[in-house]
């Protein structure tokens, strides 16, 4: 019986006590009401930007190797970045941006496409992305 | 220079005779030859076995519908020999209705010559390659049309082994133009079309640190905790950065706008570019300095500091030109109201050795604050932006701060409360005495869920995370 015990009440103790960790969302009847009553984590830092790094690997350029322009764009097409880039090189480049954007537009030589941000990173190439043929 | 002539002309003629612009789809990677200018219209490239013509790929046709469907080459240069290819279906389905044209296109006149046009696939020859060898010679600037045409059945056309005696002429950087069509008028490398500046050498590209005006929002108590109207210095800015060919920062201009005070306090802001030696600016125009409060070098940037840290007005009450009494103004609509004011800084980088890049002065690296009432030793920062050498380091852990240098923690309470805040958008801010949840309705949910849900809660994304009444 006490085998048995022992290891419920300590399971039990180990439920209350992670209940109420700040950075956690309490449920609905523990939401603060105002912001005094806020417990924020240590980690959050209360900004509405994100740092996103970016890195766009290069390919072989025939023709001129002069540098192209490489131009990336918000979701509402507005220039975040915009700089000259030598085609077999990879771009690599950390854009602030809002924290609610969820993609980036590249433009580079003929390439225009959209790549997703995944936990504050964008990883692609300088190519484009042709359709599909069925 | 007789001894010289032949050899000339020899390597002359061997450039000429073997220019030749390839396509053996062999990289198996449609996208990269597409970045090198060959087009592809509805056609893809295939290793299926007995799709291939020889290697490792071929390109295919998709299903025919009645549509061309072609593979375009790059520009090329005054083609002169043989264009060769390799062609045949993949099966024998609907054979006699399919057909292959092969066309040239001038540049400029985009005048169009049929090189070659073959109907003659039947049942019996569709999987047999033809090797096709078409005599050509022109001067100018061509691209070569591989257009399928056909309609209905499975069978797709295939084309392999492209070789075409000319010199390639696209330039994949310009749109896959033919090359030294651009124009650059400045010189810098940069042509016209993409040149923010195309009159001027020096500079380039607009590079905006923030695409619309931000703001930020101030508590002014610091160490001691405030009211969380986060009112009581109310900016909206917008930085462009220019740089020049070499993606080096030749000069920012700085908007800065000052919107409301609510504090009886005699604030000042500046920003300091973290990391950034101050030798790396060479001036800067437009502060709004009246006082004593920041000591300039020479350059603009304050004195002895590590980092440049660019004071932008010493007294946001008299800047914007409030002189009555009170405790504030633009917070309270039944109180002062006056028009904002707007500073305009422009800032001059040092371009020579290493210069300064986008990395440099970046979302990350500026650090605005406030200098609280003209004690330069007290500055509030965003959280976790470290102060400037002027600080007074002794006001940390004092009254509300729970800072933690060592750990890399600035300007916190013991909950983890900021005194600073800015948004991505320029934002109504909290009127006097009213908590800024109150206002923003999903704050509180975004604060708690530390930021990962409501990213948007300073937006009226759906018309109810604000109370207007409680915002100014």
């Amino acid at each position: 019986m006490r085998s048995i015990l022992l290891p419920g009440i300590v399971l039990f103790l180990l439920t209350v006590s992670s209940c109420s960790k700040p950075g956690q969302k309490p449920d609905e009847n523990s939401r603060p009401e105002n912001f005094e009553d806020i417990e924020a984590s240590d980690n959050f830092d209360w900004n509405t930007f994100k740092h996103v790094e970016v890195t766009l690997t290069g390919f072989p350029a025939q023709g001129p190797q002069n540098p192209g322009v490489l131009i990336i764009r918000d979701d509402q097409n507005r220039v975040v970045y915009k700089g000259t880039h030598t085609a077999s090189e990879t771009f690599t480049h950390k854009l602030s941006v809002p924290a609610l954007l969820t993609a980036i537009r590249v433009q580079y030589g003929v390439t225009d496409k959209v790549i997703p941000i995944d936990h504050n990173t964008v990883n692609g190439s300088l190519l484009p992305q042709l359709p599909q043929v069925d | 220079m007789l001894r010289t002539l032949p050899l000339t002309l020899l390597l002359f003629l061997t450039a000429h005779t073997f220019a030749q612009t390839v396509l053996d789809m062999e990289s198996g990677n449609r996208n990269l030859d597409a970045a090198n200018c060959w087009s592809f219209h509805s056609m893809a490239y295939t290793n299926t076995g007995n799709m291939v013509i020889s290697g490792s790929f071929s390109a295919r046709t998709g299903s025919f519908k009645g549509q061309p469907q072609s593979l375009v080459s790059p520009w090329v240069k005054d083609p002169l020999g043989n264009l060769t290819f390799r062609h045949r279906l993949s099966s024998a389905d609907k054979a006699n209705n399919r057909q292959l044209h092969v066309i040239a296109e001038e540049f400029g006149s985009g005048k169009r010559d049929t090189l070659y046009a073959f109907a003659s696939y039947t049942p019996h020859n569709a999987m047999v390659a033809v090797d096709a060898h078409i005599g050509i010679s022109k001067n100018g600037v061509y691209r070569i049309h591989f257009s399928f045409t056909g309609n209905g059945g499975n069978s797709r056309g295939l084309i392999d082994d492209i070789e075409i005696p000319a010199q390639y002429y696209s330039d994949p950087m310009n749109q896959c133009l033919p090359q030294n069509t651009g124009t650059d008028s400045d010189g810098d490398g940069v042509l016209d079309s993409y040149d923010d500046y195309p009159q001027d050498v020096t500079l380039a590209f607009d590079n905006n640190l923030n695409v619309t005006y931000s703001t930020l929002l101030f508590e002014d108590l610091w160490p001691g905790k405030g009211d969380y109207d986060f009112n009581d210095m109310v900016l909206d800015y917008r930085i462009n950065r220019v740089t020049n060919a070499s993606n080096k920062i030749v000069r920012a201009s700085a908007h800065v706008v000052i919107r409301a005070v609510g504090a009886s306090y005699k604030n000042g802001f500046a920003f300091q570019i973290d990391g950034l030696i101050p030798s790396k600016i060479l001036t800067v125009e437009g502060q709004k300095l009246k006082g004593t409060l920041f000591t300039l070098a020479s350059n603009g940037t304050e004195s002895s500091q590590n980092a440049a840290v660019i004071p932008v007005f010493d007294d946001a009450l008299s800047t914007i030109g409030y002189s009555g009494a009170g405790t504030g103004v633009n917070v309270d609509k039944s109180g002062a109201s006056i028009a904002p004011d707007t500073s305009f800084l422009l800032i001059r980088f040092d371009t020579l050795g290493s210069g300064v890049s986008l990395s440099d002065f970046s979302g990350i690296t500026f650090n605005p604050f406030i200098v609280v009432n003209q004690n330069r030793g007290r500055e509030v920062h965003l959280v976790d932006h470290i102060p400037t050498l002027k600080m007074d380091k002794s006001l940390f852990r004092s009254q509300g701060d729970y800072s933690d240098p060592a750990r890399g923690k600035y300007f916190r309470t013991s909950n983890n409360h900021p005194w600073a805040i800015t948004t991505a958008s320029s934002i109504p801010y909290m009127q006097e005495k009213n908590d800024i949840t109150s206002g923003y309705l999903k704050f509180i949910d975004w604060a708690i869920s530390n930021g990962t849900e409501y990213s948007d809660w300073y937006n009226n994304t759906t018309g109810a995370y604000r109370s207007i009444e409680k915002l100014y």
